[in-house]
């Protein structure tokens, strides 16, 4: 087990005592966190590089970048709520 | 009473608050080197919320930000990219930094350096570049402050003066109280910063065009391209808007005076302040705003330089009264002198921690602590002597990230990768760093536009792994101090 856990290029990503079915949440939540911050960048950010229309009274741009900044952090809200009170930790 | 001698008095008497808070909080402590520099590890939630937002929203926000609204457009939501990723990586390196911190009794990022990698060379030579870095970031203080009190006062208290009189307290109070005296005064900074930027740039906005929609449009309508990347009338490209998103992302955490945040709390705490930051975050829509509403009202040939705006709007344009104006002043110099305190903070520890203990290791903890005192001091000369260059307060910031990120893969891999080893490290970060600098100097174009750090960084990693891989492993049990905490 400890050989298999070293075997991957030598990265570790999680703690030693982290189980695997645990393991797979965080993968989850790592994967919601990289869409995320793909879609701040180009070229996916050009669907939304444009004035009209205008959300919440700021251009599309910007509001794309507020919104995917609430996203994240809502993402961080429920891992949290999960490692503390769903039983992840 | 002349306007400018009101709002002066107004900035004055925050100034001298701050000052007071600063060094009351350091009262009755005694002085230990864990103390002064990570508070003894037992800050709460909302101390170290403001302590970190304290440091990351600077004067660069408050300044900078319009600046660039209004000169460069669109290309300021970088600033928006990058709110959350460094928060979202902090989430899952800062815990596994502070257990191991507590457990082996780090006080600076190159603590972690150094016992990870065993080596006192790779921390020394990690803080020399950060601490041109930081000198960068003071001076971006430093200037913004100075432009502010300068317009404010009509040019009667010249620029000079006013980074003085500013920085002085500043230096005074970190020197006293250490990390405590930042804390405080960023609570009272981070607070007063946040209420003044919303009063303000919606005010602005409405008082001037109606609605933020209408002001967007009507922008649209005569700039096409402003508000925009990429596009004809822009002032950025996708690439270097895209790499400037990353680089900002992964540098953010990077610094050393944000990493030591690490081992001020404990690992829920951690978490904890991490959630409510976008509590703060927000704080910076109305802060462009301000920008964007210069664009049709003040043509550029008023200002001396595009960080001007916001004071130039609120004194030449909207002609508020001297004592909200002095209010105003108040607030940006918070948020400048929240940046500076913990920055400048960092630096003096950085420099004796990791350079001036490499050299000579016998060092008392009295004398560690006067070093650090002193360096404050030296540090805050140096910038202050620096700081009336001519590149605009984001781009010195950009210069300064461009170095910094050259550290994430060796903290990176100090915490995750079993294989990275000494020799890996120091000639990644080296070459990484003589790129960066390459492109920075020499002012040559880099390939597709992509930002001159990101370029390093790519050369950093692969030389990182590639040299890594060709030197011996480290010891199974050594590695799992690290990774396997």
């Amino acid at each position: 087990m400890r050989e298999k856990r070293a075997g991957w290029f030598g990265i570790s990503l999680f703690q030693r005592e982290t189980p695997l079915n645990k393991r797979k949440i965080y993968i989850g939540f790592g994967l919601f966190f990289a869409i995320c911050f793909v879609a701040e960048l180009f070229p996916i950010y050009s669907i939304a590089n444009k004035v009209e229309p205008c959300v919440l009274g700021m251009p599309f741009g910007m509001f794309w970048l507020v919104f995917l900044t609430v996203l994240q952090f809502i993402g961080l809200a429920a891992l949290y709520r999960w490692e503390y009170r769903g039983g992840g930790k | 009473m002349e306007t400018w001698i009101i709002a002066l008095s107004v900035m004055i008497l925050y100034l001298i608050v701050a000052l007071v808070i600063g060094i009351l909080a350091g009262r009755g402590r005694a002085f230990s080197v864990s103390e002064y520099v990570v508070g003894e590890r037992k800050f709460g939630v909302i101390i170290t919320l403001f302590l970190m937002a304290g440091t990351w929203f600077s004067a660069f926000a408050f300044l900078g930000g319009p600046g660039w609204a209004y000169s460069k457009g669109a290309a300021v939501f970088y600033i928006l990219g990058y709110l959350a990723p460094p928060f979202v990586l902090w989430y899952w390196i800062g815990p596994k930094a502070s257990r191991i911190g507590k457990k082996l009794g780090l006080i600076t990022q190159g603590d972690l350096l150094k016992e990870r990698y065993q080596s006192r060379v790779l921390p020394a030579i990690v803080a020399l570049v950060a601490t041109i870095a930081f000198i960068q970031y003071i001076c971006i203080q430093l200037k913004g402050t100075a432009y502010l009190v300068n317009v404010f006062t009509e040019g009667h208290i010249p620029m000079w003066a006013g980074g003085l009189m500013a920085y002085g307290i500043v230096i005074a109070y970190v020197t006293i109280s250490g990390v405590r005296g930042a804390a405080w005064s960023d609570v009272l900074q981070g607070t007063l910063m946040i209420v003044i930027a919303w009063g303000l740039g919606l005010y602005i906005v409405y008082h001037l065009y109606g609605s933020p929609t209408a002001m967007f449009e009507s922008i649209n309508a005569a700039h096409p391209g402003h508000l925009v990347i990429g596009k004809e009338g822009s002032h950025m490209g996708a690439m270097t808007y895209s790499t400037l998103v990353i680089l900002s992302s992964l540098g953010g955490m990077m610094w050393p005076h944000l990493f030591m945040k690490s081992y001020v709390a404990e690992e829920k705490t951690i978490k904890k302040s991490i959630l409510l930051f976008p509590v703060l975050g927000i704080f910076l829509i109305p802060v462009f705003f301000i920008g964007f509403a210069g664009v049709l009202k003040v043509p550029a040939s008023e200002l001396g330089a595009a960080d001007q705006i916001l004071p130039y709007m609120i004194y030449n344009v909207l002609k508020l009264s001297p004592l909200i104006i002095g209010l105003v002043g108040a607030g940006a110099l918070a948020a400048s002198m929240s940046s500076a305190d913990a920055i400048t903070h960092g630096a003096g520890t950085v420099f004796v921690q990791d350079i001036l203990r490499a050299i000579s290791p016998k060092m008392s903890e009295k004398s560690v602590g006067w070093a650090m005192r002193l360096m404050i001091v030296v540090i805050g000369a140096i910038a202050y002597g620096l700081t009336f260059g001519r590149a605009t307060l984001v781009g010195l910031l950009i210069g300064g990230y461009g170095y910094i990120v050259q550290i994430a893969p060796l903290v990176y891999g100090a915490l995750y990768w079993s294989r990275a080893t000494k020799e890996g490290a120091i000639s990644g970060f080296v070459v990484g760093t003589l790129v960066n600098s390459y492109y920075v100097f020499s002012k040559t174009a880099t390939p597709l536009g992509i930002n001159s750090g990101i370029v390093g960084l790519i050369v950093n990693i692969v030389v990182f792994v590639v040299v890594s891989l060709l030197t011996k492993p480290q010891s199974k049990e050594h590695i799992e101090k690290f990774v396997g905490a």
